[in-house]
């Protein structure tokens, strides 16, 4: 299971300056995503059993007991956040590592991140701190499903359409 | 995938057994023969089948049945509902048929309402399809292509039952709908590549994820609806009043049905292959 997953979003092109050189220009940067607990979950609305619920704190968990395994909240979810688990037979995701949360402590992916690029906290501390921007290339609208996800884009990021970037892991991510 | 190709053809063929078959009948107030019987038992077969490997899809079937827990909401809950419903009018009337066939007349109307509880569900096992995290699923083309399928696979299917003894105005209803309901989805096929080639990324990697790894099965796809003209032509030509040369609709009916068939099994599984995330 890939509850977090990091995309290699990379692209590059020749252009032509002033003096009839050629200079290269060229756009890489990565993007960790997991379940973005969004406040209007597509999962949720998707999910025929109601085992994808979001509790009164905003994290969208599943119920182990009432999931079919049917699949249908992978589909649904523009992140890929549902993943399913063979072994049980249902869908299985990031649930915030809620008993560390409930403990005092931090989720585990941003405790691990050696470069600090991970930060977990309220929705009005992570606006306050980074701003309301919800989405860089290649990420879905967010208007879909409002991802509690703040992101400070990486200065390459504005450049990654015109030039063509592309996600370059796809193998890696997938499976 | 299985789930969806019978329940397909199991509305299919009630619809067009209903609007092509049936109502001709009742409107000349015709006895209806007993023969007809068998058209709304395989329909009500296709149904069960793919019920029956619906629930062996799911990865817990014991709680099969906490999934109308979301109606309000979810389009998955809304088809189960609408399988259980359109299972249930075709079962009750197919059993009506066999136990009163004296009385069938009676219970067009029934039909009529199974037709229209099909149609419904097509048209919600589509919108399951129809979502923004699939590109190349999110589009009109979905439905469209949900409901060309039912008609084709309902008219072929009768076009094949009528070849003995039905009168020659449904016979040649059936075979024109046939030829045109594969004419228009050989017509849609380079419309929507076109539609996928100007997309996004994700519709893109679909188009080329087509050409490049399931060119073989796109053009089987499009050489058997183009087999479906040739032998729905053929069928219409064949189309004698004299009950002799009806025999020799039989052939190019069921090398239509088959290939139609084929035809719709293979475009279900290039529809599948296009579930490809927007990430």
């Amino acid at each position: 299971m890939r509850f977090r997953r990091v995309y290699e979003v990379a692209g590059a092109k020749w252009n032509k300056n002033s003096e009839g050189a050629w200079e290269h220009d060229i756009v890489a940067y990565n993007l960790s995503i997991g379940c973005n607990h969004c406040e209007e979950p597509a999962c949720v609305k998707a999910c025929p059993t109601k085992a994808m619920h979001t509790l009164p704190d905003g994290i969208t968990i599943i119920d182990p007991e009432k999931c079919v395994g049917c699949h249908y909240c992978e589909w649904a979810c523009p992140y890929g956040a549902p993943q399913y688990n063979h072994k049980p037979g249902i869908m299985q995701k990031c649930d915030f590592c809620r008993d560390y949360l409930l403990e005092g402590k931090q989720p585990v992916c941003v405790t691990a991140c050696p470069m600090r690029a991970l930060e977990f906290g309220t929705i009005s501390r992570l606006t306050e701190k980074f701003g309301d921007n919800r989405s860089v290339y290649p990420l879905p609208d967010p208007l879909l499903t409002k991802p509690s996800l703040f992101i400070k884009p990486h200065p390459d990021a504005e450049r990654a359409i015109g030039i063509g970037a592309t996600i370059i892991n796809h193998e890696e991510v997938k499976k | 995938m299985v789930f969806t190709l019978a329940l397909q053809f199991s509305v299919g063929i009630t619809l067009i057994y209903d609007l092509f078959v049936l109502y001709p009948i009742y409107r000349k107030k015709e006895k209806l023969p007993l023969r007809f019987q068998i058209v709304l038992l395989v329909a009500l077969s296709l149904a069960c089948i793919g019920v029956l490997f619906s629930l062996l899809h799911l990865g817990n079937p014991v709680n099969a049945f906490k999934t109308l827990s979301n109606l309000n909401h979810s389009w998955l809950s809304k088809e189960i509902l609408g399988v259980i419903i359109y299972s249930g009018l075709l079962f009750v009337i197919t059993f009506l048929q066999f136990k009163f066939p004296k009385t069938v007349r009676s219970y067009k109307w029934l039909l009529d309402i199974t037709s229209i509880a099909g149609l419904v569900l097509i048209y919600v096992m589509s919108r399951i399809y129809w979502i923004p995290s699939v590109p190349a699923w999110n589009s009109i083309f979905t439905p469209l292509d949900f409901f060309l399928a039912i008609l084709l696979s309902g008219s072929s299917f009768l076009l094949l039952f009528q070849v003995f003894g039905g009168p020659l105005a449904s016979q040649k209803g059936l075979t024109i709908l046939l030829i045109a309901i594969a004419a228009i989805q050989v017509i849609l096929l380079p419309v929507r590549m076109t539609w996928l080639s100007t997309g996004n990324e994700a519709e893109r990697l679909c188009l080329s994820v087509l050409l490049e790894q399931h060119l073989i099965a796109f053009y089987l796809r499009l050489g058997m609806e183009f087999l479906t003209i040739a032998f729905g032509f053929w069928a219409l030509f064949s189309i004698r009043s004299d009950t002799l040369k009806r025999r020799n609709l039989f052939i190019p009916s069921l090398l239509a049905f088959l290939s139609a068939t084929s035809a719709l099994i293979i475009d279900r599984y290039l529809f599948y292959i296009q579930n490809i995330p927007t990430l």
